[in-house]
């Protein structure tokens, strides 16, 4: 029992942290279909980049993070109006914008290998508690990760539902050729969803950074979470994204109990493979 | 009533789909109290006439003047905020956004939201359905109301010109009285001129004060509806 809810408590937290990285994702691609896999190497940038800021320039935490915002922010847009909007202005077809978003993913991935090195890039002397609900254990940024999660996942909502910028981004979501046509700027929505998920993959950085640092692997799996949990969850909803990363999550944690680690990659695609042959249109548009 | 001053000038527009040539050197005037009907085939080029028009397809040649000023390939934004709105062929609404919703966004424009009761109003009156149903998801109501709801959401502006595709299309024989009555009603009380695409003749003659035949993205009528009223005229050209 002890160890089911050790489990779960696991899964609510790595969950938290898919679901975070699914909202920022869902809301790029849901918004301008652009399947964005760039997201990854943009998010481990800005974990080395707030890595540098504290353990190279002495920058307390939480303004690294706010630098490490507007940095993902600045990169993701550029991603847009550099790569992107010039193909989609083009009518490329989708599969050429995914193309491209690859080659993007593999040039930042190597170039943060390249000026950042292989190694595992930690925070020095980053404390935080250990605490005790019951028998279950849990560590600060575990949390932490909850907390955040659940804070951006509001804020956004609250975004969406009741500002102008909100409703335009909605209106383009749901149906782009309508929006041009009651007159949004659908280029400048796109800008400001690259910018909002790029920050919302920056916050997840900043988790990862404390829990375990910067790696050369880090934007992979970010992207690969992401994918699957707006992909399960279905597209064009934070509810989705949230629901299809924490179940990622909680199937994950309960399977490793059973399973060595090697096969959590595998679990992931699992979910996804199930819940797509279930629902293929993803568990919040079953129709 | 119509007042013959130019609204809406298109001289010699043509529009293509990569080489495909689709409208052909194609002119029509406008004028400003209007309901100009456009009749043709399936595939003869209407919706893109009408989608160059608006801005949304970037005509290859040819000129579109609103009020005089050239308009030709100026982006939907900015005609919108001209007084021009479109409404799309078929349902076109926000499907997963409530009746009411789409309605604020028929209106997305206007900075002061405060003036928009009224509008809401204008419109409930028109089409009685869109109150009741002011909270459901517009893509869960009927094909036919959300046709009212595509309407509904262009109303928002009290545009100048309103530039309507097919707007009868999968609407009961009812339904498509009721909607060519509320275009009347349109034109009447905010003085709109409208550009309409039809495929539904007997019921929307009656009600046009210009027509116009398209074949092929060319025009092969041109003229008041009364020169189309006997039916022998009328097959020749559709
Ligand atoms: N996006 C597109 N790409 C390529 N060809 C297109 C595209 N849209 C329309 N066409 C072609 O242009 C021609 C005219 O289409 P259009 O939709 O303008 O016709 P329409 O007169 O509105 O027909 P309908 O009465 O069926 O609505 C058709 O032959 C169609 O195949
Ligand atoms: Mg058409």
């Amino acid at each position: 029992m002890d160890l089911i809810l050790q489990l779960l408590a696991n899964g609510i937290s790595n969950g938290s942290q898919y679901a975070l990285l699914g909202i920022g994702f869902g809301l790029i691609f849901g918004t301008t279909g652009i399947v964005h896999f760039a997201y990854g190497p943009v998010f481990a940038a800005s974990a080395y980049v707030m890595w540098w800021l504290i353990a190279a320039l002495g920058l307390p935490f939480p303004v690294a993070v706010v630098l490490g915002m507007a940095f993902a922010a600045g990169f993701g847009v550029l991603a847009y109006l550099v790569i992107y909007e010039p193909l989609v202005e083009r009518g490329s077809p989708s599969f050429v914008v995914l193309v491209a978003s690859l080659g993007l993913f593999i040039v930042i991935a190597n170039t943060l290998a390249i000026v950042f090195g292989t190694d595992a890039k930690t925070l020095p002397d980053f404390s935080y508690g250990i605490y005790f609900l019951g028998d279950v254990v849990v560590t600060g940024v575990q949390i932490a990760q909850v907390l955040v999660f659940m804070a951006v996942a509001l804020a956004l909502s609250a975004f969406l539902k009741y500002g102008t910028w909100g409703s335009a981004i909605r209106a383009v979501t749901d149906n782009v050729d309508m929006a041009r046509i009651v007159g949004i700027d659908t280029r400048k929505v796109a800008i400001v969803v690259f910018a909002i998920g790029s920050m919302i993959s920056a916050i997840a950085a900043a988790n990862l950074l404390v829990r375990e640092g910067a790696s050369t692997h880090i934007g992979f799996f970010a992207v690969f979470y992401a994918f699957i949990a707006v992909v399960v969850g279905g597209v064009g909803s934070i509810r989705g994204a949230a629901i299809g990363g924490l179940l990622l999550g909680l199937v994950e944690s309960t399977g490793m109990w059973k399973l060595p680690t090697e096969w959590q990659s595998t679990i992931a695609f699992l979910v996804l493979f199930v819940v797509m042959l279930w629902r293929p249109t993803g568990l919040l548009r079953g129709n | 009533m119509t007042a013959r001053i130019p609204l809406l000038e298109i001289e010699g527009l043509s529009v293509s789909y990569g080489k495909r040539q689709i409208v052909s050197d194609l002119s029509l005037t406008v004028r400003e109290g209007d309901i100009f009907l456009m009749l043709g085939h399936n595939g003869a080029g209407k919706t893109t006439l009408l989608r160059s028009i608006f801005g949304l397809l970037k005509p290859s040649a040819g000129r579109v003047r609103y009020h005089g000023a050239d308009i030709t390939g100026r982006s939907p934004k900015d005609n919108v905020r001209d007084g021009i709105c479109f409404v799309p062929q078929g349902h076109a609404v926000f499907k997963r956004l409530t009746v009411h919703e789409n309605l604020m966004l028929g209106a997305f424009i206007v900075e002061d939201k405060s003036i928009l009761a009224p509008r809401i109003e204008a419109i409930n009156e028109l089409f009685p359905i869109l109150s009741e149903r002011r909270d459901q998801m517009a893509g869960t109501m009927s094909g036919g109301q959300q046709q009212m709801l595509a309407i509904g959401i262009a109303l928002m502006l009290a545009p100048r010109l309103l530039i309507l595709d097919e707007p009868s299309i999968g609407l009961a024989p009812n339904l498509v009285i009721a909607v060519m009555e509320s275009i009347v009603k349109i034109r009447q009380s905010l003085g709109t001129t409208i550009l309409m695409v039809e495929q539904n003749v007997e019921k929307s003659l009656p009600i046009a004060t210009d027509t116009m035949i398209m074949r092929t993205g060319r025009t092969v009528y041109l003229g008041l509806p009364e020169g189309l009223s006997d039916r022998a005229t009328l097959i020749q050209y559709l």
